[in-house]
C-alpha cells in the first residue's frame, strides 16, 4: 500500500508534460531569403552554403567602396602637393581637403549606418518570432524552468540592446563623426579628446550589455537545465522501477517522445540559426568590406605624409568598426540564446 | 628628365648673374630672377600634367560628384601661384606685399570652398533631422 | 628651358649698366636714366610674356 501511494505521489510530482507538437520556425525575413539554403541537413553544411552565397552578393558593393577609396587617395595626393606652400595658405587648403574628404565619406557612412540599423531591427523582430517557438519546444522537452528563464532573459536583453543601439549608440556614432570632422578642420585638441571619449563610451556600452547577457545565460541555462534533466531522469527511473511489467516500456516510450521533441527542437533551432545568420551576414560583409578598405586607404594616405586627412579617414573607419560591433552583438545575442535552447536540458 | 639638370644649372647661373647685375641695377636683376622662376615653374607644371590626369582618373573611378575635386584643384592652383608671387615679393624686400598677397589668397580659397562647406552642412543637417 | 633667354636678359642688363655709366660720367644724366628705363622696359616685356604663359598653363592645368 505504501509503495503504491509513494508511486502515485512521485508520478504526480515528477512527471513532466512531454508531447511532440508540430514546431516550425518562423520564416526568414525577405532580406535573408536569398541566402537561405533550400534544405538544411546539418548546421555546418547550411552555414557554408549561406556564406558562399553571401560572398557572391557583396561584389558590387565592394566595387563601389573601392571607388570611394580611390577618390580619397586622389584628394590626399593633391593635399600632399601642398606641403611646400606658405603656412597660411597651407592651413586653409588643408581645411578644404579635410572638408572634401568628410563630404565624400559622410554620405557613404550614413547609408552604411542606416543599413546597420535596419539589419539590427530585422534581427530583433525575427528573434521575437523565433524565441517563443524555441521556448515552447524546450518546454515540451521538459525544461520548463530553463525555457522560461532563457526566454525572459533573451527577450529583455534583445529589447535593451535594440533600443540602446537605435536610440543611444547610433546618434553617438554620428556625434563621433561630426566631432572628428570638426576636430580635423580646426585642429582643436579638446574636440579630439571629446571624440575619443565618445568612441570609448560606445564600445564600453556594447561590451557591458553582451557580458551581462552571456553571464545571465550561462548561469540560468546551466542551473535550470541540470535541474530539469535530473527531474526527467528520476521520472524515468521511478516509472521503470515502480510500475511492474509495463514500467520499462513506458519509460522507453517517454524517452522516445523526449528525443523526438528534442530532434524537432533542433531542426527548428538549426533553421533559426541559419535564418539569423543569413539576415545578418550580407550587411555585415558589406560594412566589413568598407571598414577594411577605409583602413587600407588611411594607411596608404599616411605614406603620402598627409597626417590629418589620413587621421580623418581612420576615424571614419573606426565608426564603421563600431557599427560592425553593434550588428555582431545583436547577432551574437540571438545565436547564443538559440544554441542554449538547442543544448536544451543538458 | 634631362631638363631637370638644365633647370638646376639655369638656376645657379641666374644666381651668379643676378649678383653681378645687382651691384649696378637691382631692378634688372630682380626681373631676371622672376623670369627664371617663371620658366622653372612652367617646365615643372608640364611634368605636373600627367599627375593631374591620374588624379582626375581616380576621381572618375570613384564616380563621385566632381565638385569636391574641382574645388580642391582650384585651391591648389591658387596656392602655387601665390607661393611664387610671395617669394618674389619677399626676395625683393617687400614683405608687406607678400603678406597681403598671402591673406588675399587665403580668403579666396575660403570663398572657393564655400559650396563644399555648404553641402557638408546640408548633409549634417539632414542626418540630424533623421535621427 | 631657354638658357639663351637668361643670357639675353643678362646681356641687356650689362649693356644698360655700361651705357648708364658712360652717359653718367660724361654728364648726361637724363639720358643715362632713360637708357636705364628703356632697358628695364625691354626686359619687363620679355618677362610679361613668360608670366602670361605660366598663368595660362596654371589655369589650364587646374581647370579654372
Amino acid at each position: 500500500m505504501k509503495k503504491v501511494l509513494l508511486l502515485i505521489f512521485l508520478i504526480f510530482n515528477l512527471a513532466q508534460p512531454a508531447w511532440a507538437m508540430d514546431y516550425t520556425a518562423p520564416t526568414v525575413p525577405d532580406s535573408g531569403a536569398d541566402l537561405m539554403p533550400a534544405q538544411t541537413e546539418t548546421f555546418s553544411q547550411g552555414l557554408s552554403k549561406v556564406l558562399g552565397k553571401a560572398i557572391g552578393l557583396i561584389s558590387p558593393s565592394l566595387a563601389e567602396a573601392a571607388g570611394v577609396c580611390l577618390s580619397l587617395v586622389g584628394i590626399v595626393m593633391l593635399h600632399s602637393v601642398l606641403q611646400t606652400m606658405p603656412t597660411d595658405v597651407k592651413k586653409v587648403i588643408s581645411l578644404v581637403s579635410s572638408l572634401a574628404i568628410a563630404g565624400i565619406l559622410l554620405s557613404r557612412t550614413s547609408s552604411m549606418l542606416s543599413l546597420g540599423v535596419k539589419t539590427i531591427r530585422e534581427l530583433s523582430d525575427y528573434g521575437k518570432l523565433l524565441l517563443p517557438v524555441l521556448t515552447a519546444a524546450l518546454a515540451a522537452q521538459g525544461g520548463v524552468t530553463g525555457a522560461t528563464a532563457l526566454y525572459a532573459g533573451t527577450a529583455v536583453f534583445d529589447t535593451i540592446l535594440g533600443t540602446a543601439i537605435a536610440k543611444l549608440l547610433i546618434p553617438m556614432v554620428y556625434g563621433y563623426l561630426i566631432l572628428a570632422i570638426a576636430g580635423t578642420a580646426t585642429g582643436s585638441e579638446r574636440l579630439n579628446k571629446l571624440r575619443d571619449l565618445v568612441k570609448s563610451f560606445v564600445s564600453w556600452c556594447l561590451k557591458i550589455i553582451i557580458y551581462i547577457f552571456t553571464g545571465y545565460i550561462t548561469i540560468t541555462g546551466v542551473i535550470s537545465g541540470s535541474a530539469d534533466a535530473t527531474a526527467i531522469k528520476v521520472t524515468k527511473i521511478t516509472m521503470s522501477g515502480m510500475i511492474p511489467v509495463v514500467g520499462g516500456i513506458l519509460s522507453d516510450a517517454s524517452e522516445a517522445v523526449l528525443v523526438g521533441a528534442g530532434v524537432m527542437k533542433n531542426a527548428v533551432g538549426t533553421y533559426g540559426l541559419l535564418a539569423v545568420l543569413s539576415v545578418w551576414i550580407a550587411p555585415f560583409l558589406q560594412i566589413g568590406a568598407q571598414y577594411l578598405l577605409l583602413k587600407l586607404t588611411g594607411a596608404l594616405c599616411a605614406t603620402f605624409g598627409a597626417k590629418e586627412p589620413s587621421q580623418l579617414i581612420d576615424q571614419f573607419s573606426g565608426a564603421m568598426g563600431l557599427l560592425l560591433g553593434m550588428t555582431a552583438a545583436m547577432c551574437t545575442l540571438l545565436l547564443v540564446s538559440t544554441v542554449c535552447f538547442m543544448r536544451g536540458v543538458g | 628628365m634631362d631638363s631637370f639638370w638644365q633647370w638646376v644649372a639655369g638656376a645657379m647661373l641666374t644666381v651668379v648673374l643676378g649678383i653681378a647685375l645687382g651691384k649696378h641695377s637691382k631692378d634688372i636683376s630682380l626681373v631676371l630672377t622672376m623670369v627664371v622662376c617663371c620658366m622653372i615653374l612652367l617646365a615643372a607644371a608640364v611634368y605636373l600634367q600627367p599627375v593631374m590626369e591620374f588624379v582626375k582618373r581616380l576621381q572618375t573611378m570613384g564616380q563621385l560628384d566632381d565638385g569636391y575635386g574641382q574645388i580642391l584643384l582650384k585651391a591648389v592652383g591658387i596656392g602655387l601661384v601665390t607661393e611664387f608671387a610671395v617669394l618674389i615679393c619677399n626676395d625683393s624686400g617687400n614683405s608687406a606685399l607678400g603678406k597681403s598677397l598671402q591673406i588675399a589668397a587665403t580668403v579666396v580659397v575660403l570663398w572657393i570652398s564655400l559650396p563644399l562647406m555648404e553641402s557638408l552642412l546640408d548633409l549634417i543637417e539632414r542626418i540630424m533631422g533623421g535621427i | 628651358m631657354e638658357i639663351d633667354l637668361i643670357f639675353k636678359i643678362a646681356a641687356i642688363g650689362i649693356i644698360v649698366t655700361i651705357l648708364h655709366q658712360v652717359l653718367a660720367r660724361s654728364g648726361r644724366d637724363e639720358q643715362a636714366m632713360m637708357t636705364m628705363l628703356a632697358g628695364l622696359v625691354v626686359v619687363l616685356m620679355m618677362m610679361a610674356q613668360k608670366i602670361a604663359d605660366l598663368f595660362e598653363l596654371v589655369k589650364r592645368l587646374f581647370r579654372f
